[in-house]
C-alpha cells in the first residue's frame, strides 16, 4: 500500500513537472514536490538510492548555493554522476522535486553524489527523511530573523538535524564559532582562512557603532566575549577565549594567501601539508570561502577529484560573476545581486564601489520570503555609498523605507530615485545610464523573482 | 557660523557589540541626524562591558536589543551600572531602551524553567517569557500626544505594568507589550521603552525630536526653530501604517 503511494505520488509529481515545463508556468522547482509531499508525508524516504550514493547537504545563511554549484561542478568534470537542486529549491518540496525528476518511474535514483543546498530549518526534516552522509556548513548569520526567531533557534535546528545520525561526516566554518564548536559528536573536519587581511579597527574608534554588522561574538562554551586575533568578513576570525582558553579549532583545509584583481580570485589551498594554487573568475571575501568550503567538500567526499578537475570545474564556471548575473538591457550592462541580510550587502556593496563607473538600483521587498522585518536595512553599511556622485533608483514594497536609509547614510535627497514600481524604476535607471557604466541592481528575494517572471532575470541565479 | 559655542548633545550608546539586532543603530543615526540639522553636535560614546560609565556627562542614553545569549551577559554587566543609570534617570536624563533593553530596566525576565534574569529596576516592570514569539508590525498612538507610531515587533516576553507607570501608547495594530491589554512601551519620567524596532526613530521623526526636546529642556536650552524636510519620513510613515502583516 506504502509502495502505491509512492508510485502514485512520484508520477504525479512527474507528470506535474512535465506540464509545468510544456507550459511554462513557472514553480518548476518547487511545485510538483509539495503536491508528492502532500499526498505522502514521507515521500522522500521511499526513494531507492544506489549502494555507494553519497548524499552532501550544504547549509547555513550565506553562500549554499555558490557552494552547492562549485561542488557539483568539480564532481561533474571528475566524470561522477551528479545530481543538485536549484537555488531557491532548497526546502523539502525543492528537493522531493529533485528527486522525482532524477528518479526512474519506480522510484531509483541512480546517481553517485547527491548534493542538496538545504535551508537551516529544513535539515531536521530532511534527516527524518533520508540517509545524509555529509554535511557542510557555510555561516550563519542573521537573515530572517522574524522567520526563525534568533540564531540561537537556528544552530540549535541544524544540531537537531546533525545529531539524529552519528554517521553524518561534518564539513565546518573553523572561523565561525557558534559552528565550529555546535554540539555534536560526529566526525569533524573543519576548513578557515589563515590570509593576512582584517578588518578589525577598519572604523575610526569615534564611530565604532557604525562598524560592520556583526553576529556572535561570545564564547560557545563559557558565553563569555571572544577575543579575536583576525577577522577576515564580518565575525568570520581566528579567535580565542581569554576566560577557558577554547579556540578556533586546527585546521584541515586552509587558505593560506589570495590576491585579487578585478574579475579573478587567487589563492593557495594548505592542506595535509601539500600547498595548491587555484583561480576562479569571482571576487570577494565571501567568495573565497565558498570556494573553500567547496572544496574541503569535494576533498572528504571525493577523494579521487584532483586538484585538476577542481581548477578546471572553477574556469568552466566563468558566466558567473561573484555571486551576481549579468544582464543587457538596452545595451548597457547590469549585474543582479541578490541581497538578503546585512552582512551579505555590506560585502555586495564593499566589492561592488570599488568597480568604476558602477551605478546603482536597490529593490527592497517585504513578502514572507523576504522577511517582513526590513529592519536590517539599517544594519547594511549604506554609508558605503556616500561618496556616490549619481543618482541612485530604489524600488519595491518599501521603497521609502530604503529611501529613508539612504537619507540617513548622507546621501542627498536630489539623489534619491524612487519609484515603487519595479519595471519603472528600472527603466529609469537604465536611461539615466551612458554607455560606459554598469548598473548594478540590489533585489531583495521575491524582487529577484519578480525580475525573473517579467524575463529579466534569468532562470536560474545564485544566492 | 557664528563664534558662538556650538550646542553639543551628549549620548551614550549600551551595548552596540553585543545588542546590535534589528537595525538598532538607525535610533542613533536619526538622533544625530536631527540634531545636525538644527545645528546641534550629537556626540556619541559607546559603553561596552566593563566599560564605565560617567554619569552626569550624558543627556541621552539609549539600549537595544540582543540574542537571548547576549542578553544574559549584558544583564551581569549592567547591574553593576544600576547606581548610575537610575541616578540619571532621576536628574531627567532621556533614555531610550528597545527591546532586550527595554526588559532590562525593569525587575526581571523569567524564563520558562522559572529562572530570573535580574533587570535593574529602574521602572517598575517585569516580563515573562510566552509561549510564541510576537512578531510582526505594530501601529500605536502615543497616550500623551495622540501621535501615530509605527515600529516593528518581534519578542516572545511579555511585559506587564507594577504600580504607578504608564505605558507609552496604545496598539492599534499588534500585540504590545504582552497582547493582551492593549498597550506598548513605558513612559516614564524620561524613560521610552518600546519592543518596537525597524528601525523605531527615522520613520517617526516626532519622537525623535521629542527625546531631542526633552534633552535640551534639561539643559534649559530650547529646541532650535527649523522646518526639516520630512517628505520622505512621512511617506514612509503612512505607507507602514497600511502595512497589516
Ligand atoms: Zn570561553
Amino acid at each position: 500500500m506504502e509502495k502505491f503511494v509512492f508510485l502514485l505520488s512520484l508520477w504525479s509529481a512527474k507528470i506535474l513537472s512535465l506540464l509545468i515545463r510544456i507550459f511554462k508556468l513557472g514553480q518548476a522547482s518547487n511545485f510538483p514536490g509539495k503536491i508528492a509531499l502532500s499526498l505522502q508525508k514521507d515521500f522522500l524516504k521511499h526513494f531507492i538510492l544506489k549502494e555507494n550514493c553519497k548524499v552532501i547537504v550544504i547549509t547555513g545563511t550565506n553562500g549554499k548555493s555558490t557552494t552547492t554549484r562549485f561542488l557539483s561542478n568539480a564532481l561533474k568534470t571528475a566524470s561522477k554522476k551528479t545530481i543538485f537542486n536549484k537555488s531557491g529549491a532548497n526546502l523539502l518540496s525543492g528537493i522531493a522535486t529533485l528527486f522525482s525528476t532524477c528518479a526512474n518511474v519506480f522510484g531509483t535514483i541512480s546517481h553517485e553524489y547527491i548534493i542538496l543546498e538545504t535551508d537551516e530549518a529544513t535539515l531536521p526534516l530532511l534527516t527524518d527523511q533520508i540517509k545524509i552522509n555529509f554535511i557542510g556548513i557555510t555561516n550563519l548569520f542573521r537573515d530572517q530573523l522574524d522567520r526563525y526567531g534568533e540564531l540561537d533557534t537556528t544552530i540549535k535546528l541544524i544540531e537537531k538535524g546533525i545529531n539524529k545520525d552519528k554517521d553524518i561526516v561534518l564539513i565546518l566554518n573553523a572561523d565561525d564559532p557558534r559552528i565550529a564548536y555546535l554540539n555534536s559528536p560526529n566526525k569533524k573536519y573543519f576548513y578557515g582562512l589563515n590570509i593576512i587581511d582584517s578588518h578589525i579597527d577598519s572604523n575610526g574608534s569615534n564611530n565604532k557603532w557604525l562598524a560592520d554588522p556583526e553576529e556572535i561574538t561570545s564564547c560557545p562554551k563559557c558565553n563569555n566575549i571572544l577575543k579575536f586575533e583576525k577577522k577576515f568578513l564580518a565575525h568570520l576570525g581566528n579567535y580565542k577565549c581569554p576566560t577557558c582558553k577554547l579556540a578556533r579549532p586546527e585546521l584541515d583545509f586552509e587558505i593560506t594567501n589570495h590576491k585579487t584583481d578585478e574579475q579573478t580570485l587567487y589563492f593557495d589551498l594548505l592542506t595535509k601539508k601539500i600547498k595548491s594554487g587555484f583561480f576562479t573568475h569571482m571576487i570577494g571575501v565571501f567568495n573565497l570561502y565558498n570556494a573553500l568550503c567547496a572544496i574541503a567538500c569535494i576533498k572528504t567526499v571525493s577523494p579521487d577529484t584532483t586538484n585538476v578537475h577542481i581548477q578546471r570545474s572553477f574556469q568552466s564556471y566563468s558566466t558567473i560573476f561573484g555571486r551576481g548575473e549579468k544582464i543587457t538591457l538596452e545595451n548597457k550592462t547590469s549585474w543582479i545581486y541578490l541581497i538578503k541580510n546585512p552582512t551579505g550587502a555590506t560585502e555586495v556593496l564593499k566589492t561592488l564601489t570599488g568597480i568604476p563607473n558602477a551605478r546603482f538600483m536597490i529593490a527592497i521587498n517585504d513578502n514572507f520570503a523576504d522577511g517582513r522585518d526590513v529592519s536590517w536595512l539599517w544594519d547594511v553599511r549604506f554609508d558605503i555609498l556616500s561618496s556616490h556622485k549619481k543618482e541612485i533608483f530604489v524600488s519595491g514594497k518599501r521603497a521609502y523605507d530604503m529611501a529613508l536609509r539612504l537619507k540617513y547614510a548622507d546621501i542627498s535627497q536630489k539623489q534619491i530615485k524612487i519609484n515603487d514600481n519595479l519595471i519603472k524604476s528600472l527603466k529609469d535607471a537604465v536611461k539615466s545610464m551612458n554607455e560606459q557604466e554598469t548598473l548594478f541592481i540590489l533585489p531583495t528575494y521575491t524582487a529577484l523573482l519578480e525580475l525573473q517572471k517579467r524575463g529579466i532575470a534569468k532562470s536560474e541565479f545564485l544566492t | 557660523m557664528q563664534n558662538k559655542k556650538q550646542l553639543t548633545l551628549e549620548l551614550a550608546y549600551l551595548y552596540p557589540r553585543l545588542l546590535n539586532i534589528y537595525g538598532d543603530r538607525g535610533n542613533i543615526l536619526a538622533l544625530r541626524y536631527r540634531c545636525n540639522a538644527r545645528g546641534i553636535n550629537l556626540n556619541v560614546t559607546t559603553i561596552e562591558i566593563g566599560e564605565n560609565i560617567q554619569g552626569d556627562k550624558f543627556d541621552i542614553y539609549f539600549i537595544g536589543g540582543g540574542q537571548d545569549q547576549q542578553q544574559q551577559l549584558v544583564a551581569g554587566d549592567l547591574l553593576q551600572k544600576k547606581s548610575v543609570i537610575i541616578s540619571a534617570i532621576d536628574s531627567d536624563a532621556v533614555f531610550l531602551a528597545i527591546c532586550g533593553g527595554y526588559q532590562l530596566l525593569g525587575k526581571y525576565y523569567r524564563t520558562k524553567d522559572g529562572n530570573e534574569l535580574k533587570g535593574i529596576e529602574a521602572v517598575d516592570i517585569y516580563t515573562l517569557a510566552g509561549e510564541k514569539r510576537m512578531i510582526g508590525n505594530v501601529i500605536c498612538k502615543l497616550l500623551d500626544s495622540g501621535e501615530r507610531i509605527v515600529g516593528f515587533e518581534n519578542h516572545s516576553g511579555k511585559t506587564y505594568f507594577g504600580s504607578g507607570v504608564k505605558p507609552l501608547a496604545k496598539v492599534i495594530q499588534g500585540s504590545g507589550n504582552n497582547g493582551e491589554d492593549g498597550y506598548e512601551g513605558i513612559r516614564h519620567k524620561n524613560v521610552f521603552g518600546t519592543y518596537l524596532h525597524g528601525s523605531l526613530l527615522p520613520k517617526n521623526p516626532y519622537l525623535t525630536d521629542e527625546i531631542i526636546l526633552l534633552a535640551l529642556e534639561r539643559k534649559g536650552l530650547r529646541l532650535p526653530e527649523l522646518i526639516i524636510d520630512d517628505a520622505i519620513e512621512n511617506i514612509a510613515h503612512k505607507k507602514a501604517e497600511k502595512i497589516s502583516y
